[in-house]
């Protein structure tokens, strides 16, 4: 099985726009097309136990994709300024697990539990032969942020610019001018991998707990691993008015790895900070355990029901969700990405906060 | 006998499919190279993108107007001291105070790559045997586009463009621009041919966004741009360059002399100047400090041509500027002097008066015979003339200087001119004096074409332009008193060809950064 393909590109054409000018055709004519394949292996399991009290369902899959379609800008020098071609092999490989129970059910009480995760491993095994690196989004835009797809990387791969260091893995810093004591960067052409924003597990875990006529239920969601690079921090301390720039202001010194650094707005302003800035100094670990869903509701008795001759059922229920983390490390919800585009996916840029919701409802059946 | 007709009928299915295949793979809202066949259309609408490829505003489908302000309004408009930005872009630190953006920096390499020197390359196979006039004028038109780009980077992809098997290995600068004098001499040839062969045809008229349509025009103008180029390489190999300014001098169709035959792109068909738009809709193109100080101090009367007085009351009717490398980080500037150039303003790649200041400094390097005063004072009036205005003598036998420099709200940034030469020719001067009067005029006349300008500038080191204040060079390559010598590589080219990204540098001969020299950039004069 594979992707559809756009149409028109073993022959494509030139075209004129709606202003009335002429767009050249800027692609090579795709000549030795090949069908996109995914070989996907699966196993899995599912079982129950203990008159069902507990169930699994487990699940573990490998699937590699070859020849997939890309459209791949040329090296320069070449005389079509993009190519399209069939190629790479990309492997995934992960569990998704499910596991749920019934810890305690007596006549009144009932307590469930369902946890899930996943894992996915991703690996880039080849790309092409004549492409080294395949860069999403566009090029020429000033800022320390790239995701590419390199050989033996793999998907959401985050590149940028990193702080030179020596074999020990110490940061290099300047000796001459007005570089002195300030760290060195290197990277320009966002050419250094500082992370990727694929997390390394997922995890979800629900209760219901139900009293007679009273329920309550809670879902944890957790992320654990996986890197975002924030923008909007990188923006503030570059015009000094985040609270960190503020608080390096006031003790007149920032500290980077164990180093002083006493020229604070030169550090923020020139070296790290802003969107074409140090991408690794503003790499924040997006793992977070939230609780994601609250909710308490009462069923009405049943002789309530009876009385008005039309209701059947009515439920009462007060919910609340993103109610609060119980661990992150960001300054800010790294769930939260710049757009659904594939070359967002590690990057928040002034996103809008995340909004915690409450409410209530009435449910009536008749 | 069911089964043989099954297989009849499948037979015809197949036939079917591959007949209509052609038909059915054919994109209807396309145009095709079939459809182009008239009226030469195949051959002028590629040339009319190359020459929208120049002073690059050609949409390939990602807009307008942005490509240019990092092509060139970014980087070379600024560096020549013409403009500066009054938006304090990055707080403030970026290109101006020498903390090079890699996206802006490799956007004339990329555009140039991309868009450019692909239709470059498919007009010169579609044209060479079939069209030899388009075929001469495709040749001109990519000497002009590539020395844009070898003047900014040094080393470029030329001669193995299109070519996997030499895996698109760069030339040196040297070789580069030995390689644009040949191009010149078969546009010149294949042109010279033509006119003789088919008298009076007009056929690239129609296309022609540069020139009148002439042939001869074209003619007059590769020899202008040989020119140019000879004298670039004045003194990285002078023998060379004096033969090819004499080649250009001697031959029959001239060069450009009159202000009415100036090089421009025009926007009279669909192109709008990209700098217009940059200055009056976006408003981040203001008067450049060495602008400011030259301009005032020569009362100069292309001052409000070129330049707006400020917007606020305080200064009304005055003409500031914005100085380079001050790493401001406020929105004060904005009521500065701004641009006069509007959308509709052809683009001027180059103006008659450069002509004659190339035979000015020809003159005073006793290439030719000429008076280096005549062509001066020639270069000046032909400036005034472009401008519609006829009194120049009083502004020929001014002795006024250049003025110091006052920022409008910090001292700090203040400083004094670094101009000292005035506009009248002095016979008794030294040939330092004399070639800093014509290059500082010669700026004055290109604007607001930075490209040249800051080649120039870098060349001759005139006009004496006002040092950055602050430095944040990567790693202090560049040197506040020499300034930047160049744009570094696109640094995606040390991962996405390694291999092309190192011969580059060889071919550079020095450390890959914005302080290193390029093979005409002598650092002398003489």
């Amino acid at each position: 099985m594979g992707n559809d393909i756009p149409m028109f590109i073993t022959n494509p054409s030139s075209h004129i726009t709606a202003g009335g000018e002429f767009l050249a055709s800027d692609a090579a004519p795709f000549k030795d097309m090949e069908p996109e394949m995914t070989h996907s292996f699966e196993a899995g399991i599912e079982a129950r136990f203990l008159k069902n009290r507990i169930g699994l369902n487990a699940t573990f899959y490998k699937t590699n994709t070859r020849n997939q379609f890309f459209k791949l800008p040329t090296l320069s020098g070449d005389k079509y300024a993009y190519r399209y071609v069939n190629a790479g092999n990309i492997q995934n490989v992960g569990w998704e697990v499910s596991l749920d129970a019934v810890p305690l059910l007596t006549n009144h009480f009932k307590w469930k539990t369902e946890v899930n995760f996943s894992t996915n491993r991703n690996k880039i095994i080849s790309l092409h032969e004549a492409l080294k690196e395949f860069l999403y989004g566009p090029t020429s835009f000033s800022s320390s942020y790239a995701m590419k797809l390199v050989k033996g990387g793999s998907i959401g791969d985050i590149y940028g610019k990193a702080f030179v260091r020596d074999d020990a893995g110490n940061i290099v810093y300047g000796t001459e001018g007005d570089n002195t004591g300030m760290p060195l960067v290197e990277g320009d052409g966002n050419t250094v991998k500082v992370g990727n924003a694929n997390p390394k597990l997922m995890l979800g875990w629900n209760h219901m707990l139900s009293y007679k006529n009273f329920s309550f239920y809670f879902l944890v969601d957790c992320r654990f691993g996986g890197d975002i690079l924030s923008q909007t921090q990188a923006d503030m301390d570059m015009y000094g008015v985040s609270e960190v720039t503020a608080r390096a202001r006031d003790k007149g010194y920032v500290m980077l790895e164990g180093n002083r650094i006493d020229n604070v707005k030169g550090f923020y302003k020139n070296v790290v900070g802003g969107r074409a800035g140090v991408t690794e100094y503003y790499i924040y670990d997006a793992t977070n355990i939230r609780l994601r869903e609250l909710s308490v509701g009462y069923q009405l008795p049943a002789a309530w029901m009876e009385k008005t001759k039309v209701l059947k059922r009515a439920q009462l229920s007060f919910s609340g969700r993103n109610l609060f983390f119980f661990y992150k490390k960001a300054p800010f919800d790294p769930d939260l990405v710049l757009s659904t585009g594939n070359d967002n996916q590690g990057i928040e840029v002034y996103g809008m906060p995340t909004t915690r919701s409450w409410g209530f409802s009435l449910k009536c059946e008749f | 006998m069911k089964r043989i007709i099954v297989l009849i009928g499948m037979v015809f299915v197949f036939l079917a499919c591959t007949g209509d295949f052609k038909e059915i793979n054919t994109d209807k809202s396309g145009v095709t190279d079939e459809d182009l066949q008239a009226d030469y259309n195949e051959h002028g609408i590629r040339l009319g993108i190359i020459q929208q490829g120049i002073y690059f505003n050609y949409d390939y489908g990602k807009g307008k107007n942005w490509p240019f302000q990092l092509t060139q309004n970014l980087n070379a408009d600024m560096f020549s001291g013409y403009m500066h930005d009054a938006k304090p872009l990055n707080g403030g630190s970026h290109n101006s105070d020498y903390n090079l953006q890699d996206g802006w920096n490799s956007a004339m390499w990329g555009h140039t790559y991309e868009y450019v020197f692909p239709q470059i390359y498919q007009s010169e196979n579609a044209t060479r045997d079939r069209m030899p006039a388009f075929f001469g004028i495709t040749k001109i038109l990519k000497v002009e586009v590539m020395h844009r780009v070898t003047d900014y980077y040094g080393p470029i992809v030329y001669s193995h463009f299109a070519d996997p098997e030499a895996r698109y290995m760069p030339d040196t600068q040297k070789e580069v621009y030995s390689a644009f004098f040949c191009e010149l001499d078969t546009a010149v040839a294949v042109l010279s041919d033509y006119i003789v062969e088919h008298p009076g045809a007009s056929e690239f008229a129609r296309f022609d966004m540069l020139l009148d349509g002439d042939y001869d025009s074209w003619i007059k103008f590769a020899n202008s741009l040989r020119m140019r180029l000879a004298m670039r390489i004045a003194v990285a190999s002078p023998e060379k360059a004096k033969t090819e300014f004499r080649k250009a001098m001697d031959n029959e169709y001239g060069v450009i002399r009159e202000a009415d035959e100036s090089v421009a792109v025009s926007t009279a068909s669909g192109y709008t100047n990209p700098l217009g738009e940059i200055n009056l809709v976006w408003n981040e193109a203001y008067m450049g400090a060495p602008m400011e100080s030259i301009l005032n101090g020569y009362e100069d009367p292309r001052r409000e041509i070129y330049f707006a007085t400020c917007q606020n009351e305080q200064f009304a009717g005055e003409y500031r500027g914005i100085r380079q490398g001050t790493c401001f980080a406020h929105n004060y500037y904005n009521t500065l002097s701004k641009l006069k150039v509007t959308q509709q303003t052809d683009a001027v790649l180059m103006p008659a008066a450069e002509v004659w200041f190339l035979r000015a400094e020809a003159a005073l390097r006793g290439w030719t015979d000429e008076s280096a005063k005549t062509c001066y004072e020639e270069g000046v009036m032909a400036s005034f003339r472009q401008y519609g205005i006829l009194q120049s003598d009083a502004y020929l036998e001014s002795d006024l200087l250049p003025a110091d420099f006052v920022d409008t709200y910090d001292m700090e940034n203040d400083i004094t001119a670094r101009c000292q030469v005035s506009p009248r020719w002095l016979e008794s001067a030294d040939r330092d004096t004399k070639l800093e009067k014509i290059i500082t005029q010669k700026w004055i006349a290109m604007f607001p074409e930075g490209c040249e300008a800051w080649a120039e500038q870098r060349r001759t080191g005139y006009p004496r332009l006002f040092p950055v204040r602050f430095n944040h060079s990567k790693d202090g390559c560049i040197d506040t008193e020499t300034m930047i010598r160049r744009l570094n590589f696109p640094g995606g080219l040390k991962t996405e060809n390694a291999e092309q990204y190192a011969a580059l540098v060889e071919a550079l001969g020095g450390d890959d950064n914005a302080g290193s020299r390029l093979w005409w950039d002598t650092g002398i004069n003489w």
